[in-house]
Protein backbone atom coordinates (compact mmCIF):
# COMPACT_ATOMS: atom_id res chain seq x y z
CA UNK A 1 0.00 0.00 0.00
CA UNK A 2 1.45 3.44 -1.06
CA UNK A 3 2.57 5.91 1.64
CA UNK A 4 0.81 9.09 -0.52
CA UNK A 5 -2.87 9.03 -2.22
CA UNK A 6 -3.51 12.74 -4.48
CA UNK A 7 -6.53 12.63 -6.49
CA UNK A 8 -8.41 15.72 -9.17
CA UNK A 9 -11.53 14.85 -10.23
CA UNK A 10 -11.99 14.70 -14.25
CA UNK A 11 -13.24 18.73 -13.85
CA UNK A 12 -9.80 19.33 -12.10
CA UNK A 13 -7.96 17.38 -14.97
CA UNK A 14 -9.45 19.56 -17.42
CA UNK A 15 -8.73 22.86 -16.09
CA UNK A 16 -4.60 21.69 -15.91
CA UNK A 17 -5.24 20.12 -19.39
CA UNK A 18 -6.53 23.41 -20.64
CA UNK A 19 -3.60 25.73 -19.01
CA UNK A 20 -1.42 23.49 -20.77
CA UNK A 21 -3.59 23.72 -24.29
CA UNK A 22 -3.23 27.36 -24.12
CA UNK A 23 0.28 27.88 -23.55
CA UNK A 24 0.76 25.29 -26.87
CA UNK A 25 2.28 27.63 -29.83
CA UNK A 26 4.01 26.32 -32.66
CA UNK A 27 5.89 28.20 -35.47
CA UNK A 28 8.33 27.14 -38.61
CA UNK A 29 8.81 28.39 -42.07
CA UNK A 30 10.61 26.49 -44.57
CA UNK A 31 11.46 26.62 -48.68
CA UNK A 32 12.05 24.35 -51.26
CA UNK A 33 12.88 24.29 -55.32
CA UNK A 34 11.01 21.56 -56.96
CA UNK A 35 12.53 22.60 -60.40
CA UNK A 36 9.83 24.43 -62.75
CA UNK A 37 8.86 25.92 -59.27
CA UNK A 38 9.94 27.20 -55.56
CA UNK A 39 7.78 27.45 -52.88
CA UNK A 40 8.03 28.63 -48.93
CA UNK A 41 5.71 28.64 -46.23
CA UNK A 42 5.75 30.85 -42.73
CA UNK A 43 3.31 29.53 -40.29
CA UNK A 44 2.11 29.92 -36.18
CA UNK A 45 -0.55 28.24 -34.65
CA UNK A 46 -2.47 27.71 -31.34
CA UNK A 47 -4.67 25.05 -29.97
CA UNK A 48 -7.93 25.99 -28.75
CA UNK A 49 -11.24 23.47 -27.38
CA UNK A 50 -11.28 19.89 -27.34
CA UNK A 51 -12.99 17.72 -25.50
CA UNK A 52 -11.36 15.77 -22.80
CA UNK A 53 -12.29 12.07 -21.71
CA UNK A 54 -10.78 10.03 -18.95
CA UNK A 55 -10.97 6.17 -19.71
CA UNK A 56 -11.28 3.38 -16.62
CA UNK A 57 -8.85 1.49 -19.46
CA UNK A 58 -5.88 4.35 -18.16
CA UNK A 59 -6.32 6.34 -21.09
CA UNK A 60 -7.13 9.90 -22.31
CA UNK A 61 -9.04 10.88 -25.30
CA UNK A 62 -8.91 13.88 -26.84
CA UNK A 63 -11.34 14.59 -29.54
CA UNK A 64 -12.06 18.23 -30.95
CA UNK A 65 -9.05 19.99 -30.27
CA UNK A 66 -8.36 22.82 -32.69
CA UNK A 67 -5.29 23.92 -34.86
CA UNK A 68 -5.97 27.77 -35.31
CA UNK A 69 -3.20 28.80 -38.16
CA UNK A 70 -2.74 32.27 -36.40
CA UNK A 71 -0.40 32.49 -39.35
CA UNK A 72 -0.30 30.48 -42.70
CA UNK A 73 1.39 31.99 -45.35
CA UNK A 74 2.14 30.19 -48.70
CA UNK A 75 4.22 31.48 -51.72
CA UNK A 76 4.74 29.52 -54.83
CA UNK A 77 7.64 31.84 -57.16
CA UNK A 78 8.08 30.51 -60.62
CA UNK A 79 9.52 31.89 -64.08
CA UNK A 80 7.56 33.56 -66.51
CA UNK A 81 7.61 32.43 -70.40
CA UNK A 82 10.51 34.25 -72.33
CA UNK A 83 9.21 37.31 -74.45
CA UNK A 84 11.23 36.53 -77.41
CA UNK A 85 11.40 33.21 -77.18
CA UNK A 86 14.72 31.28 -78.47
CA UNK A 87 14.28 29.81 -82.33
CA UNK A 88 16.51 27.68 -84.67
CA UNK A 89 18.63 29.42 -86.90
CA UNK A 90 20.66 26.73 -87.94
CA UNK A 91 18.84 22.93 -87.76
CA UNK A 92 20.83 19.76 -87.68
CA UNK A 93 20.48 16.65 -90.22
CA UNK A 94 18.71 15.19 -86.91
CA UNK A 95 15.85 17.15 -86.38
CA UNK A 96 17.23 19.11 -83.90
CA UNK A 97 19.21 22.79 -84.08
CA UNK A 98 22.34 23.45 -83.94
CA UNK A 99 22.42 26.98 -83.77
CA UNK A 100 19.59 28.98 -81.62
CA UNK A 101 18.70 32.35 -81.09
CA UNK A 102 19.07 33.31 -77.95
CA UNK A 103 15.80 33.53 -75.72
CA UNK A 104 15.19 37.12 -74.19
CA UNK A 105 13.51 37.23 -70.75
CA UNK A 106 11.95 34.98 -68.56
CA UNK A 107 11.28 36.84 -65.21
CA UNK A 108 10.77 35.37 -62.28
CA UNK A 109 7.87 36.22 -60.29
CA UNK A 110 6.26 34.85 -56.60
CA UNK A 111 2.49 34.95 -55.98
CA UNK A 112 2.11 35.06 -52.09
CA UNK A 113 -1.03 33.40 -50.73
CA UNK A 114 -2.57 33.86 -46.95
CA UNK A 115 -4.76 31.75 -45.22
CA UNK A 116 -4.24 32.96 -42.00
CA UNK A 117 -6.91 31.92 -39.67
CA UNK A 118 -8.12 28.88 -41.01
CA UNK A 119 -8.69 26.27 -38.40
CA UNK A 120 -7.85 21.97 -38.60
CA UNK A 121 -8.90 19.74 -36.37
CA UNK A 122 -6.78 17.24 -34.21
CA UNK A 123 -9.24 14.59 -34.60
CA UNK A 124 -7.54 11.96 -32.62
CA UNK A 125 -5.33 12.33 -29.83
CA UNK A 126 -5.16 9.41 -27.04
CA UNK A 127 -2.66 9.42 -24.27
CA UNK A 128 -1.57 7.76 -21.14
CA UNK A 129 -0.02 9.45 -18.01
CA UNK A 130 3.79 9.14 -17.82
CA UNK A 131 6.02 10.50 -14.34
CA UNK A 132 9.63 11.54 -15.03
CA UNK A 133 12.03 12.62 -11.79
CA UNK A 134 14.01 15.42 -13.06
CA UNK A 135 17.18 16.96 -11.73
CA UNK A 136 17.82 20.07 -12.43
CA UNK A 137 21.08 20.94 -14.21
CA UNK A 138 21.50 24.29 -12.54
CA UNK A 139 21.64 22.04 -9.26
CA UNK A 140 25.06 22.21 -7.79
CA UNK A 141 26.55 18.70 -6.92
CA UNK A 142 27.67 20.04 -3.35
CA UNK A 143 24.26 21.35 -2.64
CA UNK A 144 21.64 19.65 -0.05
CA UNK A 145 17.55 19.56 -0.56
CA UNK A 146 17.53 22.67 1.59
CA UNK A 147 19.91 24.82 -0.69
CA UNK A 148 18.64 23.59 -3.89
CA UNK A 149 14.71 24.83 -3.12
CA UNK A 150 16.46 28.37 -1.71
CA UNK A 151 18.23 28.57 -5.02
CA UNK A 152 15.21 27.78 -6.83
CA UNK A 153 16.48 24.09 -8.41
CA UNK A 154 14.57 21.83 -6.45
CA UNK A 155 14.14 17.65 -7.73
CA UNK A 156 11.05 17.48 -9.52
CA UNK A 157 8.66 14.48 -9.73
CA UNK A 158 6.64 15.51 -13.53
CA UNK A 159 3.58 14.00 -14.90
CA UNK A 160 2.89 14.09 -18.13
CA UNK A 161 0.58 13.61 -20.75
CA UNK A 162 1.99 11.24 -23.73
CA UNK A 163 0.05 10.70 -26.48
CA UNK A 164 0.15 7.45 -27.87
CA UNK A 165 -0.98 8.99 -31.33
CA UNK A 166 -1.53 12.42 -32.58
CA UNK A 167 -4.13 12.64 -35.92
CA UNK A 168 -4.31 15.98 -37.24
CA UNK A 169 -6.83 16.22 -40.60
CA UNK A 170 -5.41 17.50 -43.85
CA UNK A 171 -5.35 21.29 -43.75
CA UNK A 172 -8.53 22.57 -44.97
CA UNK A 173 -7.69 25.14 -47.60
CA UNK A 174 -10.60 26.95 -48.83
CA UNK A 175 -11.86 26.40 -52.35
CA UNK A 176 -11.33 30.30 -53.30
CA UNK A 177 -7.68 29.01 -53.47
CA UNK A 178 -7.91 28.73 -57.11
CA UNK A 179 -9.21 32.86 -57.41
CA UNK A 180 -6.67 33.68 -54.94
CA UNK A 181 -3.64 32.22 -56.89
CA UNK A 182 -4.88 34.04 -59.87
CA UNK A 183 -5.02 36.94 -58.45
CA UNK A 184 -1.83 36.80 -56.50
CA UNK A 185 -0.40 35.72 -59.70
CA UNK A 186 -1.99 38.88 -61.87
CA UNK A 187 -0.58 41.39 -59.61
CA UNK A 188 2.60 40.28 -59.61
CA UNK A 189 3.08 39.76 -63.23
CA UNK A 190 1.39 43.93 -63.24
CA UNK A 191 3.93 44.49 -60.28
CA UNK A 192 6.62 43.31 -63.10
CA UNK A 193 6.01 45.34 -65.98
CA UNK A 194 7.10 49.20 -65.27
CA UNK A 195 4.92 51.53 -66.14
CA UNK A 196 6.26 53.27 -69.03
CA UNK A 197 6.10 49.95 -71.28
CA UNK A 198 3.80 50.42 -73.95
CA UNK A 199 0.10 48.81 -74.72
CA UNK A 200 1.75 46.51 -77.46
CA UNK A 201 4.69 44.99 -74.89
CA UNK A 202 1.99 44.30 -72.24
CA UNK A 203 -0.37 42.96 -74.62
CA UNK A 204 2.76 40.19 -75.33
CA UNK A 205 3.46 39.41 -72.41
CA UNK A 206 -0.37 38.63 -71.42
CA UNK A 207 -0.69 36.70 -74.49
CA UNK A 208 2.48 34.31 -74.04
CA UNK A 209 1.16 34.08 -70.41
CA UNK A 210 -2.18 32.86 -71.28
CA UNK A 211 -5.48 32.36 -69.36
CA UNK A 212 -3.45 32.35 -65.85
CA UNK A 213 -5.02 29.65 -64.17
CA UNK A 214 -4.21 27.49 -67.39
CA UNK A 215 -0.23 28.45 -66.93
CA UNK A 216 0.14 28.07 -63.53
CA UNK A 217 -1.19 24.91 -63.11
CA UNK A 218 0.53 23.49 -66.24
CA UNK A 219 3.90 25.10 -64.75
CA UNK A 220 3.42 23.87 -61.68
CA UNK A 221 2.04 20.16 -62.41
CA UNK A 222 -1.61 20.06 -60.50
CA UNK A 223 -3.50 17.31 -60.89
CA UNK A 224 -6.77 17.99 -59.37
CA UNK A 225 -8.07 21.19 -57.34
CA UNK A 226 -5.29 24.04 -56.70
CA UNK A 227 -6.66 23.94 -52.94
CA UNK A 228 -6.30 20.34 -52.77
CA UNK A 229 -2.98 20.38 -53.93
CA UNK A 230 -1.68 23.68 -51.89
CA UNK A 231 -3.24 21.28 -48.83
CA UNK A 232 -0.93 18.58 -50.16
CA UNK A 233 2.32 20.80 -50.45
CA UNK A 234 2.02 21.98 -47.03
CA UNK A 235 1.47 18.58 -45.42
CA UNK A 236 2.79 15.95 -47.30
CA UNK A 237 5.54 17.66 -49.14
CA UNK A 238 7.20 20.35 -46.62
CA UNK A 239 5.59 17.55 -43.99
CA UNK A 240 4.37 20.18 -42.00
CA UNK A 241 1.02 18.06 -40.35
CA UNK A 242 4.20 15.46 -39.14
CA UNK A 243 5.98 18.41 -38.10
CA UNK A 244 3.04 19.38 -36.04
CA UNK A 245 1.99 16.28 -35.14
CA UNK A 246 5.17 15.77 -33.34
CA UNK A 247 5.19 19.39 -32.17
CA UNK A 248 2.50 18.12 -30.35
CA UNK A 249 3.22 15.04 -28.78
CA UNK A 250 6.68 16.31 -27.83
CA UNK A 251 5.55 19.29 -25.67
CA UNK A 252 2.64 17.23 -23.96
CA UNK A 253 5.18 14.35 -23.58
CA UNK A 254 7.97 15.89 -22.48
CA UNK A 255 8.61 19.12 -22.48
CA UNK A 256 5.53 20.90 -20.34
CA UNK A 257 4.45 18.67 -17.72
CA UNK A 258 0.30 18.53 -16.27
CA UNK A 259 1.84 18.77 -12.55
CA UNK A 260 4.84 18.26 -10.89
CA UNK A 261 6.18 17.44 -6.85
CA UNK A 262 9.23 19.21 -5.73
CA UNK A 263 11.26 16.22 -4.13
CA UNK A 264 11.86 16.56 -1.59
CA UNK A 265 8.24 17.57 -0.71
CA UNK A 266 7.72 20.40 1.34
CA UNK A 267 5.04 20.01 4.79
CA UNK A 268 5.96 23.00 6.37
CA UNK A 269 7.55 25.76 5.70
CA UNK A 270 10.58 27.26 7.83
CA UNK A 271 9.55 29.62 10.86
CA UNK A 272 10.61 30.53 14.00
CA UNK A 273 14.04 29.63 13.35
CA UNK A 274 13.20 26.02 12.25
CA UNK A 275 14.29 24.71 9.22
CA UNK A 276 10.97 23.74 6.90
CA UNK A 277 10.39 20.26 7.30
CA UNK A 278 10.40 17.75 3.62
CA UNK A 279 9.57 14.25 3.25
CA UNK A 280 11.39 12.50 0.02
CA UNK A 281 8.89 11.16 -2.33
CA UNK A 282 9.62 7.72 -4.10
CA UNK A 283 8.10 5.52 -6.66
CA UNK A 284 5.33 8.37 -7.99
CA UNK A 285 2.83 6.35 -10.23
CA UNK A 286 0.33 8.14 -11.78
CA UNK A 287 -2.97 6.92 -13.65
CA UNK A 288 -6.42 7.80 -14.51
CA UNK A 289 -9.70 6.26 -14.65
CA UNK A 290 -12.87 7.66 -15.71
CA UNK A 291 -13.92 9.77 -12.71
CA UNK A 292 -10.55 11.39 -11.44
CA UNK A 293 -6.68 11.07 -12.02
CA UNK A 294 -5.00 9.29 -8.70
CA UNK A 295 -1.03 10.03 -7.97
CA UNK A 296 0.04 7.92 -5.71
CA UNK A 297 3.87 7.68 -4.35
CA UNK A 298 5.76 6.47 -1.41
CA UNK A 299 7.89 8.13 1.72
CA UNK A 300 11.32 7.65 0.91
CA UNK A 301 14.00 7.24 3.73
CA UNK B 1 17.01 45.93 -64.78
CA UNK B 2 15.36 43.10 -66.21
CA UNK B 3 16.21 42.14 -69.46
CA UNK B 4 12.45 41.45 -70.15
CA UNK B 5 11.90 44.96 -69.91
CA UNK B 6 15.20 46.58 -71.26
CA UNK B 7 13.92 49.75 -72.49
CA UNK B 8 16.17 49.19 -75.70
CA UNK B 9 14.07 46.43 -76.27
CA UNK B 10 11.10 48.42 -77.15
CA UNK B 11 12.64 51.90 -78.69
CA UNK B 12 14.83 49.97 -81.13
CA UNK B 13 11.98 48.69 -83.38
CA UNK B 14 14.10 48.09 -86.50
CA UNK B 15 16.92 45.77 -87.46
CA UNK B 16 20.25 46.58 -88.65
CA UNK B 17 22.86 43.52 -89.60
CA UNK B 18 25.52 46.04 -89.67
CA UNK B 19 24.40 47.68 -86.17
CA UNK B 20 23.59 44.44 -83.94
CA UNK B 21 21.30 45.19 -81.20
CA UNK B 22 19.39 42.52 -79.03
CA UNK B 23 17.16 41.90 -81.28
CA UNK B 24 19.58 40.97 -84.27
CA UNK B 25 22.52 37.91 -84.75
CA UNK B 26 24.46 36.99 -87.37
CA UNK B 27 25.92 33.40 -87.91
CA UNK B 28 29.02 32.92 -89.67
CA UNK B 29 30.90 30.40 -90.39
CA UNK B 30 35.14 30.95 -91.20
CA UNK B 31 35.23 27.81 -92.95
CA UNK B 32 39.04 27.13 -92.81
CA UNK B 33 40.89 26.14 -89.79
CA UNK B 34 43.40 29.07 -87.87
CA UNK B 35 43.56 32.15 -85.44
CA UNK B 36 41.17 34.90 -86.07
CA UNK B 37 41.72 38.18 -84.78
CA UNK B 38 38.21 40.11 -84.09
CA UNK B 39 37.11 44.03 -83.10
CA UNK B 40 33.95 44.68 -81.54
CA UNK B 41 33.32 47.90 -83.24
CA UNK B 42 30.65 50.75 -83.09
CA UNK B 43 30.37 53.16 -85.76
CA UNK B 44 34.08 53.96 -86.68
CA UNK B 45 34.96 53.10 -82.40
CA UNK B 46 37.36 49.76 -81.68
CA UNK B 47 35.54 48.74 -78.47
CA UNK B 48 36.79 45.69 -77.80
CA UNK B 49 39.20 42.43 -79.56
CA UNK B 50 38.43 39.31 -79.30
CA UNK B 51 40.33 35.25 -80.85
CA UNK B 52 38.75 32.93 -82.36
CA UNK B 53 40.65 29.48 -82.58
CA UNK B 54 38.75 27.61 -85.83
CA UNK B 55 40.25 23.77 -84.79
CA UNK B 56 39.49 20.27 -86.35
CA UNK B 57 39.57 19.09 -82.89
CA UNK B 58 37.23 21.09 -81.44
CA UNK B 59 33.72 19.67 -81.56
CA UNK B 60 32.16 22.55 -80.65
CA UNK B 61 28.98 23.79 -83.52
CA UNK B 62 28.33 27.16 -81.72
CA UNK B 63 30.93 29.72 -80.21
CA UNK B 64 28.09 32.52 -79.03
CA UNK B 65 30.22 35.79 -78.89
CA UNK B 66 28.35 38.83 -77.12
CA UNK B 67 29.49 41.93 -78.17
CA UNK B 68 27.36 43.30 -75.61
CA UNK B 69 29.57 41.44 -72.93
CA UNK B 70 33.31 42.43 -74.92
CA UNK B 71 32.53 45.81 -75.19
CA UNK B 72 31.55 46.47 -71.46
CA UNK B 73 34.52 47.57 -69.82
CA UNK B 74 32.94 45.98 -66.62
CA UNK B 75 33.24 41.81 -68.14
CA UNK B 76 36.51 41.80 -68.87
CA UNK B 77 36.22 38.09 -69.53
CA UNK B 78 33.42 38.47 -72.32
CA UNK B 79 31.68 35.45 -71.06
CA UNK B 80 34.63 33.30 -72.30
CA UNK B 81 38.07 31.98 -71.73
CA UNK B 82 40.67 35.17 -71.34
CA UNK B 83 43.85 35.01 -73.37
CA UNK B 84 46.49 36.80 -73.12
CA UNK B 85 45.52 39.80 -75.05
CA UNK B 86 41.53 39.06 -75.10
CA UNK B 87 39.10 36.84 -74.69
CA UNK B 88 39.05 33.70 -77.22
CA UNK B 89 36.57 31.63 -78.50
CA UNK B 90 37.13 28.07 -80.15
CA UNK B 91 34.71 26.50 -82.74
CA UNK B 92 35.15 23.46 -85.27
CA UNK B 93 35.72 24.89 -89.17
CA UNK B 94 32.07 23.49 -89.99
CA UNK B 95 30.37 25.53 -87.43
CA UNK B 96 29.55 28.91 -86.69
CA UNK B 97 30.46 32.06 -84.84
CA UNK B 98 27.00 33.20 -83.51
CA UNK B 99 27.48 37.38 -83.01
CA UNK B 100 24.83 38.70 -80.35
CA UNK B 101 24.13 41.13 -78.09
CA UNK B 102 22.69 40.55 -74.47
CA UNK B 103 21.88 43.93 -73.26
CA UNK B 104 22.11 47.60 -73.69
CA UNK B 105 22.19 49.84 -77.08
CA UNK B 106 23.96 47.74 -79.19
CA UNK B 107 24.79 48.82 -82.82
CA UNK B 108 27.96 46.88 -82.82
CA UNK B 109 29.20 45.68 -85.98
CA UNK B 110 32.46 42.95 -86.30
CA UNK B 111 35.80 42.71 -88.20
CA UNK B 112 37.70 39.41 -87.92
CA UNK B 113 40.83 38.51 -90.19
CA UNK B 114 43.54 35.68 -89.76
CA UNK B 115 45.40 36.39 -87.15
CA UNK B 116 48.89 36.30 -88.99
CA UNK B 117 47.97 39.28 -90.51
CA UNK B 118 48.29 38.33 -94.01
CA UNK B 119 47.25 41.53 -95.88
CA UNK B 120 46.36 38.85 -99.23
CA UNK B 121 43.49 37.32 -97.36
CA UNK B 122 40.70 39.70 -96.96
CA UNK B 123 39.02 40.43 -93.35
CA UNK B 124 35.64 39.22 -92.64
CA UNK B 125 33.35 42.79 -91.92
CA UNK B 126 29.81 42.05 -90.49
CA UNK B 127 28.55 45.00 -92.28
CA UNK B 128 29.08 43.61 -95.43
CA UNK B 129 27.46 39.93 -94.91
CA UNK B 130 28.83 37.18 -97.46
CA UNK B 131 27.12 34.50 -98.99
CA UNK B 132 26.47 31.14 -96.26
CA UNK B 133 25.98 34.30 -93.57
CA UNK B 134 22.68 34.35 -91.56
CA UNK B 135 21.32 37.71 -90.39
CA UNK B 136 18.59 36.40 -87.57
CA UNK B 137 16.16 38.83 -85.82
CA UNK B 138 12.75 39.44 -84.37
CA UNK B 139 10.69 42.50 -84.88
CA UNK B 140 8.59 42.82 -81.83
CA UNK B 141 6.64 46.38 -82.11
CA UNK B 142 3.62 44.83 -84.12
CA UNK B 143 3.31 47.28 -88.13
CA UNK B 144 4.52 47.44 -91.29
CA UNK B 145 7.65 47.15 -92.39
CA UNK B 146 10.18 48.08 -95.24
CA UNK B 147 13.20 44.83 -96.05
CA UNK B 148 16.22 46.18 -97.94
CA UNK B 149 19.41 45.29 -98.94
CA UNK B 150 21.61 47.90 -99.04
CA UNK B 151 24.44 46.46 -101.24
CA UNK B 152 21.80 45.17 -104.19
CA UNK B 153 18.77 47.80 -103.29
CA UNK B 154 16.46 44.87 -103.46
CA UNK B 155 13.59 45.48 -100.93
CA UNK B 156 10.60 43.58 -99.31
CA UNK B 157 7.71 44.39 -97.04
CA UNK B 158 6.91 42.64 -93.59
CA UNK B 159 4.30 42.61 -91.30
CA UNK B 160 3.78 41.80 -87.84
CA UNK B 161 0.76 40.75 -86.49
CA UNK B 162 -0.78 42.58 -82.98
CA UNK B 163 -0.36 40.43 -80.22
CA UNK B 164 -4.18 38.37 -79.10
CA UNK B 165 -4.58 36.91 -75.71
CA UNK B 166 -6.06 33.88 -76.60
CA UNK B 167 -7.62 30.83 -74.83
CA UNK B 168 -4.47 29.20 -74.71
CA UNK B 169 -0.69 30.76 -74.04
CA UNK B 170 0.79 31.77 -77.19
CA UNK B 171 3.80 30.73 -78.49
CA UNK B 172 4.98 32.19 -82.03
CA UNK B 173 5.81 29.46 -84.84
CA UNK B 174 9.11 28.63 -85.99
CA UNK B 175 11.16 31.50 -87.56
CA UNK B 176 10.26 32.44 -90.93
CA UNK B 177 13.29 31.76 -93.99
CA UNK B 178 14.26 35.06 -96.21
CA UNK B 179 16.19 34.42 -99.15
CA UNK B 180 18.27 37.85 -99.30
CA UNK B 181 21.02 38.66 -101.54
CA UNK B 182 20.38 40.26 -104.96
CA UNK B 183 16.94 39.70 -104.45
CA UNK B 184 14.56 38.99 -101.08
CA UNK B 185 12.16 36.51 -101.05
CA UNK B 186 9.95 36.05 -100.51
CA UNK B 187 8.71 40.11 -101.02
CA UNK B 188 6.10 39.52 -98.84
CA UNK B 189 6.08 38.45 -95.37
CA UNK B 190 3.76 38.06 -92.90
CA UNK B 191 4.63 37.74 -89.46
CA UNK B 192 3.06 36.48 -85.74
CA UNK B 193 4.00 38.45 -82.45
CA UNK B 194 7.92 37.81 -81.96
CA UNK B 195 8.57 34.70 -85.02
CA UNK B 196 12.08 34.97 -85.61
CA UNK B 197 12.72 36.37 -89.46
CA UNK B 198 16.07 34.22 -90.87
CA UNK B 199 18.11 35.93 -93.87
CA UNK B 200 19.71 33.25 -95.73
CA UNK B 201 22.40 35.76 -97.54
CA UNK B 202 23.65 34.37 -100.81
CA UNK B 203 25.52 37.55 -102.04
CA UNK B 204 26.80 40.47 -100.26
CA UNK B 205 24.44 41.98 -98.04
CA UNK B 206 24.00 44.71 -95.38
CA UNK B 207 19.91 44.23 -94.35
CA UNK B 208 18.30 47.37 -93.03
CA UNK B 209 14.43 47.03 -91.61
CA UNK B 210 12.30 50.06 -90.98
CA UNK B 211 9.23 50.42 -89.53
CA UNK B 212 6.66 52.36 -91.96
CA UNK B 213 3.76 51.81 -90.45
CA UNK B 214 3.18 50.88 -86.58
CA UNK B 215 -0.10 48.52 -85.47
CA UNK B 216 -1.13 50.00 -81.89
CA UNK B 217 -3.77 47.05 -82.28
CA UNK B 218 -7.51 47.29 -81.52
CA UNK B 219 -8.73 50.69 -80.28
CA UNK B 220 -9.80 50.18 -76.36
CA UNK B 221 -13.54 49.62 -76.00
CA UNK B 222 -15.37 52.85 -75.79
CA UNK B 223 -16.50 53.79 -71.75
Amino acid sequence: MSDITIAASANGFHKLFNELRDDFHFSKSDSASFGPFSASYAVAVHLQGGNLALNDDNTIDVTDLEIVWDTLEVQVCFTLPELVPSFCIVPDPWNGCLVGFPGIGGESICAPLDFSGLVSEITDLKATLITNYYVDPARQPGWSDLDAEVNGHPNQWRLFIDPVWVHIDPIDIPATAGNLLENAVKDAINALIPSWVPGWVKDLVWAAVGPILDFVVGLLGIVGTIEDWLSNLLGSTFDLLGALETAIADYFASENPIDLFEDPFPVLQASGGLIPVKIPIRNLTATVNSKEMVVVADVGA
Amino acid sequence: MSTTFDPYLFSQVGLDSGALTMLGAIVHSFGEAGEYRGTVRRDQDAMATFYVTVDKACAVADAKIDLAKLASPANEDGGCCRAENGPRFVVHPKGYAVFHVSGGPGGYAVNVRRADENPELKAYDSRVLQSGDIFAGVLMRPGRYTIRNELSDADAEVTVAYPVVGKVAYKPPPPQDVKCGETIAPRRIELQPVQGLNFRVDAPARIRIELLEPDDGPAPAAG
